[in-house]
């Protein structure tokens, strides 16, 4: 068992520090190429709605990121964001949606992390934030 | 990012991630240069491309739509097996033709 906890400023460019910072912590586990790509996108998917959704694009707010792993190769990554909440989940986790159709992004993200995970789940309450808690077994 | 045109084929060479940050980078540019080729077939390049996220996936269909209301088609070529996995899920080869192509720059 293994675990590691990570806060850092909702500005763009660390949306590569924590999915690089993950995988690195993860490294005693002897990840295949796939599970490397799977587990950063995971990371960036969650990062990033944190920054432009939760916060809104403002870069001056905290993120947490916190990952463990036990002796059964199960990783749980949980990322916070003390934002404005998601205000339909349901509507939020339909393929296709966005609500900020001008930034060109898919719409996908929810979809991708749920696709590429074992467990996700999404807690989330209006002008609190959202807690995203993702388990993958290797 | 590189460009070039070889016989009025208009190929894309990007590298780095597709992610939001880079994405951003290079967005408007690439805007740029669809609106004003001449070229009806455009190629995106992705084998220096070590990471795709959602954002860069919106990219490539953005960029997609675009070309379509002119009349032109994208194409994409050389894609590492780890990046075909996400694209193949978002369903983009069910718009975007996938291509091996050799024309470097």
């Amino acid at each position: 068992m293994n675990k590691m906890k990570l806060s850092f400023l909702s500005r763009m460019e660390n949306d590569v520090f924590a999915r690089t910072s993950a995988i690195a912590f993860l490294l005693p586990l002897q990840l295949t190429s796939q599970q490397v790509m799977e587990l950063k996108t995971i990371v960036s998917e969650g990062v990033v709605n944190a920054m432009i959704h939760g916060y809104e694009g403002q870069q001056n707010k905290m993120i947490d990121l916190e990952i463990g792993y036990d002796e059964h190769q199960l990783v749980t990554i949980i990322i916070t964001d003390h934002g404005v909440g998601i205000n339909d989940l349901d509507l939020a986790m339909q393929p296709m949606f966005t609500t900020k159709h001008e930034l060109e992004r898919s719409g996908m993200g929810m979809n991708i992390m749920s696709a590429f995970a074992d467990s996700f789940d999404c807690f989330t309450k209006v002008n609190e934030g959202s807690k995203l808690v993702i388990q993958k077994q290797l | 990012m590189k460009y070039l045109v070889e016989k009025e084929v208009l190929y894309f060479y990007f590298t780095g991630d597709f992610d939001y940050l880079e994405i951003q980078t290079i967005k408007q540019e690439v805007i740029l240069i669809l609106n004003e080729t001449s070229s009806k077939k455009v190629v995106f390049d992705l084998e220096d491309i070590k990471f795709i996220d959602s954002t860069g996936i919106g990219f490539i269909l953005a960029r997609y739509k675009q070309l379509h209301k002119q009349q032109k088609l994208l194409l994409l070529s050389n894609i590492s097996s780890e990046n075909k996995v996400i694209l193949a899920m978002s369903g983009v080869f069910q718009i975007i033709d996938l291509i091996k192509s050799e024309v470097k720059p």
